[in-house]
């Protein structure tokens, strides 16, 4: 290591340090806990999974994932991610606590999206060729069911309380609700264009599809299975996310995000914040929506409630974070990864 | 002709590896220049839409609605060959603008789904100008195994020179004050 290289790092050290004293000095000021979340950002180009902590908005760690990965679904207990990888047509499993890619699934055809049971399995997988979601068991590291989608599932979101498994099959313009246990279809809702993301509101009685190809969101009844309304949005829209009663919606050829009120669907504002943004997820707070722009190479803090940028930290290339990317860590949990 | 497609398609189903292989992803391209003028200086000279006459492989430009969002504009190129492009954000304030070209002509630049940003930036106090070019787009032949004259290679390749050559004449010619 040449001098200057350990002189830069000892420098990153101690401005670390300064910032986690300050960090504790505002916790104790303040006392609100900090959430401890952390974020699992796949950069497609670099073929990379970061993991940043949301507190600081520091990448603390990035490990090599090969195939493009691109999706992302975190286990209810943050001690399991899991990484589609569509050029290698595999599931990367990863172990959070010892950051280290632990192993991979062969699943063929073109996985994208990714969503993962809150009983910590199965895996639920979009197979954009096959026209299907393959349920991957973690354990067994096998395909061990398939449920039948429309044309090219994209987006993946299972509900709370594991009961009900959602894909936006995108090219079929329409919602696929299943049953998680049985795999019955409970209905085909038909939406916007080119249905990308997919997302349930915190109280599971709606679900949002962005609307890539009509610029728009569609709202859906998590019951009645019906459109509730569908909101004008910027460019492109990616994902959509609902926390604090307000819905943000990820605009990759507007470069903004959009946010409209959850019971009205009426826009509240449209965030100048981005550059081609794509995953949007809020921290398990609530507080805060994190935003991947995948032209900046940056993961971007909003606060939910004042709509200000507050924070950003730079990740690999191409970040998409395609899914639930956000989780409490283990240790915040009540997992057992700090034990190690 | 069709009998020889639907013989080609019947072809490739049966390659399992080809036929399930993913689509392509998206790529990006960015440069950025400095030049010797001031920011309104260079703005004055890229500010309308329908006068894209400071790059040099176009040979003609009409948009009828102007800097309007959504104005289309028609471009002629010199070697041959239309394209239609879309304002898609404008902000003079800024000095900034957005395009989008959803079906782009692969003989003039082998990608396909481009959209690219032009930001004009104050540089050393506003006595010059930094110009950035940003695009994002697709390779030019959206299936499987693609030629390799419209891969994700050769999309970036084309992009970055058709970006440079437009960034490079700007400078030159607001340079030389024409």
């Amino acid at each position: 290591m040449s001098e200057r290289f350990s002189r830069r790092l000892g420098v990153a050290a101690q401005r670390r340090a300064a910032f986690g004293l300050a960090a504790l000095i505002w916790l104790a000021a303040s006392g609100s806990a900090a959430a401890g979340d952390v974020a699992y950002v796949t950069s497609q180009e670099a073929g990379t999974l970061s993991f940043v902590d949301l507190d600081t908005m520091a990448v603390e760690a990035t490990i090599a994932i090969p195939g493009k990965p691109a999706g992302i679904a975190v286990s209810k207990d943050g001690r399991r991610a899991y990484v589609s990888q569509p050029d290698s047509r595999q599931i990367a499993i990863v172990d959070t606590a010892s950051r280290k890619l632990i192993g991979e699934v062969e699943v063929g055809g073109g996985p994208l999206g990714i969503a993962v049971h809150p009983s910590g399995a199965p895996v639920y997988v979009a197979d954009w060729y096959s026209h299907s979601l393959l349920l991957v068991d973690p354990e067994k590291r096998a395909v061990v069911g398939r449920f039948e989608t429309g044309q090219s599932p994209s987006g993946v979101a299972v509900s709370a309380s594991g009961e009900v498994v959602v894909t936006a099959d995108r090219d079929s313009n329409q919602l696929s609700f299943f049953a998680a246990r049985t795999g019955e279809v409970i209905a085909r809702v038909p939406v916007g264009e080119r249905p990308f993301g997919v997302s349930f509101s915190p109280d599971g009685a709606r679900v949002y599809a962005a609307n890539v190809g009509s610029d728009s969101v569609s709202v859906v009844d998590a019951r009645g299975h019906f459109v509730i309304r569908t909101v004008p949005v910027g460019s492109h829209p990616y994902d959509a996310v609902e926390t604090m009663d307000k819905v943000f919606v990820t605009d990759q050829y507007g470069g903004t995000v959009t946010v409209f009120d959850a019971a009205s669907g009426e826009r509240i504002d449209q965030l100048d914040c981005c550059d081609y943004p794509e995953g949007v997820a809020a921290g398990s707070d609530g507080t805060h929506v994190y935003v991947a722009n995948w032209f900046a190479n940056t993961l971007v803090k909003l606060d939910a409630a004042s709509l200000e940028e507050v924070g950003s930290v730079d990740v690999p290339d191409g970040p998409r974070a395609f899914g639930a990317f956000v989780r409490a860590s283990p240790a915040a949990s009540g997992g057992e990864a700090g034990s190690r | 002709m069709l009998r020889k497609l639907a013989a080609f398609v019947v072809a490739l189903s049966m390659l399992p590896g080809l036929a399930a292989a993913h689509g392509p992803s998206r790529q990006k391209a960015s440069e950025t220049i400095t030049i010797d003028a001031a920011p309104e200086k260079v703005w004055a000279a890229i500010e309308n839409f329908g006068d894209m006459s400071w790059h040099p492989r176009v040979a003609m430009d009409d948009a009828p609605k102007g800097n309007e969002k959504g104005s289309i504009r028609t471009l002629g190129f010199t070697s041959g060959g239309m394209m239609e492009e879309e304002l898609s954000k404008y902000d003079a304030d800024k000095m900034t603008y957005s395009t989008f070209i959803g079906h782009v002509n692969t003989d003039i630049l082998p990608a396909t789904n481009y959209s690219s940003t032009i930001t004009v930036k104050p540089a050393e106090s506003g006595a010059k100008s930094e110009v950035t070019w940003r695009a994002a787009f697709y390779r030019g032949y959206p299936n499987n195994e693609p030629p390799a004259e419209l891969n994700d290679e050769a999309a970036v390749k084309g992009v970055s020179a058709f970006i440079t050559e437009g960034l490079e004449n700007l400078k030159k010619k607001v340079e030389a004050g024409s």
